[in-house]
C-alpha cells in the first residue's frame, strides 16, 4: 500500500517549470530513490512534499490524506519527516538538545543516539561534529518525530566510504524497524544497493520508474543523464 | 579628595551596576533579531511603557516597587505577543527595511501614545536611594537591587532557553528555521512567544528606570541608542555578548564620565556602534546562546 | 449657526479689543487719559499666562485711578487679541503706535513675541517695559533704548543661590552641572560669574548632553572633587535625577540648589524627605514680602496685592499677575517723575528714569543695564527669589530663604536633613 501518493503535481517558479504533472507512490516500508540530473526538480519536489512550497496544482496524499498546503511543523507532525542536502543541524545546541527539540522522548533520544553511535559525544555542541557524524544526527533527529516517511536529501553525499556506509547501515536498520525513506541520492552504487524501487525525474516530469535495474538501463533514463 | 584608587574602583562599581541595565534591554532586542532577524527599533518605547506600567502599579496598589516586575513583564510580554501576532510577523523575512520602518512607526505610536495618556511630566519613584557604605565606596541599594534583580533575570531567560521545550525550540528557530520547521516546530508560534519574551525583558529593564532615573514618554530614545551599542559590541543575537557587553559598556561610560566628561561618556555609545561595525562586525564575543556563528 | 450670526460673531470676535479705563473717584473730569497699549495673548497657546500677566495689569490700572490718576490724569489700557502669534502682535503694536498714539507700551507675553516686537519697538521710540520676559535676545549686545527687562533672564535665575551660599552658608567651593541647552546655559553663566565675584572656588564646572537619564557619574564626580555647594540642573527631570543621584552617592552638601525643577510642587510630593533642604529659585511668591510705589504719597505691599487680586478676580495671583502689577508700578512711578521733572509724561524723561532706576515693586528688585551700553535694557538686579522645601509642623513647605530682607524662613544648610 502507498503510504505517499502524488497526483498531477506541478509548480512553476516564473518561467521555469519546476515539476510537471508529477504523478508516482511510494510504498510504505520502502527504500525509494530519487534520481533525476541536476535541475530535474528533485528538491522542490522535496519541499512540495515538505510544505516548504505549494503545489500550483494537483494533490499530495499521505498516508491517504491530503497535506498539500499544510504548513511544515504541521506535516512533520504527521510523521513524515525530512533532512536537508547540507546537512542541517542546531550548531548551538548539543547533540542531546538537538534531539530533544524535536519531542521531549528520553528514551528514545537515547536509543537513537546508541543507534548512530553518538550517545558519548551527547553533550557536545553540535557544531563539534564532523561532516559525516553532523548528517547522522540530523538523520537520527528527523526519527524522533516517529516518522512513517522520512525525505533524506543525499545522505551519504560528500563524505568518506566508512562514514558513508554507516549512515546507509543505520538508514537500512531504520527501515527493517518499518521507517519509509524516499531518498535523493546521486551515487548509482548506493542507489542499487539499497533501494527497492526508483523513480527518475527529468525537466520536471517522471521519466521511468521501476525496480533499479530496469531503470539503471532505461533508455530514457541514459539520455537525460549522458545527453544524446 | 578620595584617593586615586578608591574613585577608579567607585565609578567602575557603579558602572558595572548600572550597566546591568543596559544588558536586560540588550539581551530582549538580541533575543528578538536572532530569532526573527527583525531590529526591534520600538524597543526602546516597549522599556517605557514598562515603566509606566510598573510606575503605575506601584502608586495604585502600594507594591514593593520591585514586586511590580510581576505586573510590567507579563504586561510588555502580552503586548510584545499581540503586536508580533498582528504586526510584526508580517515583515518577518522581508528585507530589513521593512522591519525598521514597521518597528520605528510602532515606536512613534507608542511614544505619541505615552505622551497623550500620560503627559510629558517625568515620574519617579522614591525607593531605596540611601546608599550603602562599603571602605569608603558609597552604592545606592536601589543600584544593588537592580543589579541583582537584573542578573536573576538574565539566569531565568538562560534556565529557560536550555531547560524547557520551548526554550529549546526558540534556539533551534534562531539558528535555523527551515530545519526547525522541518523537527515539527511551530515557527511562528516561537516567533510570537521570542518577541513577548524579547518585550517582557524591556518592560523589567523599564520598572527599574523610575526607580534609578527619571521616567518620561521620550525615557526610550535614550536608552535604545546605548542598547543599540551594547548589542553590536556583543555580535547581533548573542546573549552572551549583550549581557557582557552591557556591564563593559557601563563601566566604560561611568570611567569616562569621570575621567572627562558626560558628553564624551555620551559619544562613547555612538563611537562604538559605529568603530564596531568597521573593525569588527560579528562584535566582540563570537558565542553566543541563541544564535549561530 | 445662521451665516449672518456666524459673520456677527467673527465681527464680535475680530473686534475683541478695547480700551480699560476705569474713573476713580478722585480723577479729574475731562482730563485726556495716558494711554498705554498692549497686545496680549487673549487666545493662542499663550491664553493661560497672558490672562494672568493682564489681570495684574488691569489690577494696576485700577487701583492708579482709584487713587487719583497720575498728575491727575487717568491711565488707560488700549489692548488687542494677538492670537499667540508673533506676526500679529508685530502688527498690533504697530497698530497701537501709529493708530492709537499710546504713550507707552507693555509688551505681550513670554519671550517669542516679545523678541518678534522689539525691533519695531525701537524703531517707533516709544518707552516700553517687557513685563515677563525670560530671553536675553533682545537686549543682549542690540544697544537698545526704548525697552527695558522688567523679569529675570536665565543668568539670574539662581545666581542668587551663590550669595546666600558665600554670605551665610559659609561655603567656599561649588561645583556647576548644567545641560547642554541655551537656557541652562545661562543660568550657569550667572552662577558662574556670581561664584567668581563671591570667590568661591569652582571645583567643577561640567555640561551634559540633554540625553542623560542618569546623573549619578556626573553628580559623584562633585563629590569626589569636594564641592560643598552643587548648583545648575535645568528642569524638572534634572533636580529629580540629580537630587537622587546625590543620595545614592552618599552626597553630604552644605547647599544644593537646581534650576525650576525644585520649586516645582511635585519635587516635593516625588521626592518626600530627600526634598527638605533642597534650594530652588522662584521668580515670585504670594508670601515674599516685597513692596513698592503706587501712586505719590501711596505704597502696596506684595500682601495687600495678593488679597485685593484676590476679591478682585476670584482667583489668586500667579507670578504672571505680579509681573503685570509690578510692571504697572514701575511704569507709574517713571511717569510721576517726568511729570514732576518736566509737566508732563514725556516719553524721553520716562524712557531715562527706566534705563536708570533702582529699586523694588511688589515683584521684587529692579535695576538694568544703562543706556550707552551694549546690554541696554537687559535686567541686571532682579535676582530670583531662592526657595528651600523645609519641614513646618511635619509638612514639607516652601519658603523664601533669600534675599534674607524678603524671606519667610531661615535658610538651612546641611543636605540631607534625615
Amino acid at each position: 500500500m502507498a503510504i505517499l501518493e502524488l497526483l498531477e503535481v506541478s509548480k512553476r517558479f516564473g518561467g521555469l517549470q519546476a515539476v510537471n504533472r508529477c504523478s508516482f507512490a511510494v510504498e510504505e516500508r520502502t527504500i525509494t530513490g530519487l534520481i533525476g540530473p541536476n535541475g530535474a526538480g528533485k528538491s522542490t519536489l522535496f519541499n512540495l512534499i515538505s510544505g516548504v512550497l505549494r503545489p500550483d496544482r494537483g494533490r499530495i496524499l499521505f498516508q491517504g490524506e491530503e497535506i498539500q498546503g499544510l504548513k511544515p511543523h504541521q506535516i512533520a507532525r504527521r510523521g513524515l519527516g525530512r533532512t536537508f542536502q547540507l546537512s542541517r543541524i542546531f550548531p548551538k545546541l548539543t547533540l542531546w538538545e538537538n534531539l530533544m527539540v524535536v519531542t521531549e522522548d528520553a528514551p528514545r533520544a537515547r536509543a537513537l543516539l546508541e543507534l548512530a553511535g553518538l550517545w558519548p559525544l551527547r553533550d557536545h555542541y553540535a557544531y563539534e561534529l564532523s561532516f559525516g557524524q553532523q548528517k547522522l544526527l540530523d538523520l537520527i533527529r528527523v526519527m524522533m518525530l516517529e516518522p512513517r516517511l522520512v525525505l533524506l536529501d543525499e545522505p551519504a553525499a560528500g563524505i568518506n566510504p566508512t562514514m558513508r556506509n554507516r549512515i546507509l547501515e543505520v538508514i537500512q536498520l531504520l527501515n527493517a524497524q518499518g521507517t519509509t525513506f524516499l531518498i535523493i541520492e546521486h551515487d548509482m552504487d548506493v542507489i542499487m544497493e539499497h533501494c527497492h524501487w526508483v523513480i527518475a525525474l527529468n525537466f520536471g516530469e517522471v521519466i521511468a520508474q521501476g525496480p533499479p535495474e530496469a531503470v539503471r538501463t532505461d533508455e530514457e533514463v541514459l539520455r537525460a543523464y549522458f545527453g544524446g | 579628595m578620595m584617593d586615586e584608587l578608591q574613585v577608579f574602583v567607585e565609578f567602575a562599581l557603579r558602572g558595572l551596576l548600572i550597566g546591568a541595565l543596559y544588558s536586560l534591554m540588550a539581551l530582549g532586542l538580541s533575543l528578538i533579531f536572532g530569532v526573527m532577524r527583525v531590529i526591534n527599533v520600538a524597543h526602546g518605547e516597549f522599556l517605557m511603557i514598562g515603566g509606566y506600567v510598573a510606575y503605575f502599579a506601584w502608586a495604585w496598589t502600594q507594591l514593593s516597587p520591585l514586586a511590580t516586575l510581576l505586573i510590567s513583564v507579563p504586561a510588555l510580554f502580552a503586548l510584545g505577543v499581540a503586536l508580533e501576532r498582528f504586526l510584526v510577523e508580517r515583515v518577518v523575512g522581508k528585507p530589513e527595511l521593512a522591519s525598521l520602518m514597521l518597528t520605528f512607526g510602532i515606536s512613534i505610536t507608542l511614544w505619541n501614545l505615552a505622551h497623550a495618556l500620560f503627559s510629558p511630566d517625568p515620574r519617579s519613584v522614591p525607593y531605596l536611594y540611601e546608599p550603602l557604605e562599603l571602605l569608603g565606596i558609597y552604592i545606592s541599594k536601589a543600584s544593588l537591587m537592580i543589579f541583582a534583580a537584573s542578573l536573576g533575570l538574565a539566569a531565568l531567560l538562560v534556565l529557560f532557553l536550555k531547560g524547557t521545550r520551548w526554550g529549546k525550540a526558540i534556539r533551534a528557530v534562531a539558528q535555523n528555521p527551515e530545519v526547525a520547521q522541518a523537527c515539527g516546530i511551530d515557527t511562528r508560534r516561537v516567533r510570537m512567544l521570542a518577541f513577548g519574551l524579547g518585550a517582557g525583558l524591556a518592560g523589567a529593564a523599564g520598572t527599574f528606570v523610575p526607580i534609578q532615573f527619571s521616567l518620561f514618554p521620550g525615557v526610550g530614545h535614550e536608552f535604545i541608542l546605548k542598547a543599540f551599542a551594547v548589542v553590536v559590541l556583543g555580535g547581533l543575537g548573542s546573549l552572551g555578548g549583550a549581557f557582557t557587553s552591557g556591564l563593559l559598556l557601563g563601566v566604560v561610560e561611568s570611567l569616562i564620565t569621570f575621567y572627562a566628561n558626560a558628553h564624551v561618556a555620551y559619544l562613547t555609545f555612538y563611537a562604538t556602534i559605529v568603530g564596531v561595525l568597521l573593525l569588527r562586525p560579528a562584535g566582540l564575543f563570537g558565542t553566543g546562546l541563541v544564535e549561530e556563528d | 449657526m445662521t451665516s449672518l450670526s456666524r459673520r456677527g460673531f467673527l465681527k464680535l470676535s475680530g473686534a475683541l479689543v478695547g480700551s480699560w479705563t476705569l474713573l476713580g473717584v478722585g480723577v479729574g473730569r475731562g482730563q485726556e487719559p495716558i494711554k498705554i497699549g498692549i497686545s496680549i495673548s487673549v487666545s493662542g497657546r499663550f491664553e493661560r499666562p497672558a490672562g494672568y500677566l493682564f489681570e495684574g495689569h488691569k489690577l494696576w490700572a485700577e487701583h492708579v485711578n482709584a487713587a487719583g490718576g497720575l498728575g491727575g490724569r487717568p491711565v488707560e489700557l488700549i489692548f488687542y487679541d494677538d492670537k499667540s502669534d508673533p506676526a500679529e502682535s508685530v502688527k498690533l503694536v504697530r497698530k497701537l503706535i501709529t493708530d492709537d498714539r499710546v504713550d507707552f507700551l507693555f509688551s505681550p507675553y513670554g519671550s517669542e513675541l516679545t523678541a518678534a516686537v522689539a525691533p519695531t519697538i525701537e524703531e517707533a521710540g516709544v518707552p516700553a517695559i517687557a513685563s515677563i520676559v525670560a530671553t536675553m535676545k533682545p537686549w543682549k549686545g542690540q544697544n537698545a533704548q526704548w525697552m527695558v527687562q522688567f523679569s529675570s533672564p536665565a543668568p539670574l535665575y539662581l545666581a542668587g543661590a551663590v550669595d546666600l551660599a558665600a554670605e551665610e552658608g559659609d561655603v567656599r567651593t561649588i561645583a556647576i552641572l548644567y545641560e547642554d541647552t541655551p537656557f541652562p546655559t545661562g543660568v550657569a553663566n550667572g552662577l558662574r560669574e556670581r561664584a567668581q565675584a563671591r570667590g568661591l572656588e569652582i571645583v567643577l564646572d561640567e555640561k551634559y548632553d540633554k540625553a542623560v537619564t542618569d546623573w549619578t557619574p556626573l553628580v559623584a564626580k562633585a563629590k569626589a572633587r569636594g564641592a560643598e555647594f552643587l548648583a545648575g540642573g535645568a528642569y524638572f527631570p534634572a533636580a529629580v535625577g540629580i537630587t537622587k543621584a546625590a543620595a545614592a552617592v552618599g552626597y553630604q552638601l552644605k547647599l544644593m540648589a537646581l534650576v525650576v525643577g525644585v520649586a516645582d510642587p511635585k519635587f516635593a510630593t516625588e521626592m518626600g524627605p530627600l526634598a527638605e533642604g533642597m534650594a530652588g529659585n522662584e521668580l515670585w511668591l504670594k508670601v515674599v514680602r516685597t513692596k513698592g510705589f503706587l501712586v505719590p504719597g501711596q505704597e502696596i505691599t506684595n500682601e495687600e496685592f495678593v488679597r485685593s487680586y484676590t476679591e478682585r478676580f476670584g482667583r489668586e495671583p500667579e507670578y504672571w499677575s505680579a509681573a503685570g502689577y509690578g510692571a504697572g508700578q514701575l511704569l507709574a512711578q517713571a511717569i510721576t517723575q517726568a511729570i514732576e521733572a518736566t509737566g508732563e509724561p514725556d516719553r524721553m524723561a520716562v524712557r531715562d528714569f527706566l534705563f536708570t532706576f533702582e529699586g523694588e515693586t511688589i515683584y521684587g528688585p529692579y535695576g538694568v543695564h544703562p543706556l550707552g551700553t551694549p546690554d541696554a535694557g537687559l535686567q541686571r538686579r532682579k535676582d530670583q527669589f531662592i526657595i528651600q522645601w523645609q519641614r513646618r509642623d511635619g509638612e514639607l513647605t516652601k519658603e523664601v530663604i533669600w534675599p534674607a530682607a524678603m524671606a519667610t524662613a531661615e535658610p538651612l544648610f546641611g543636605w540631607p536633613r534625615a
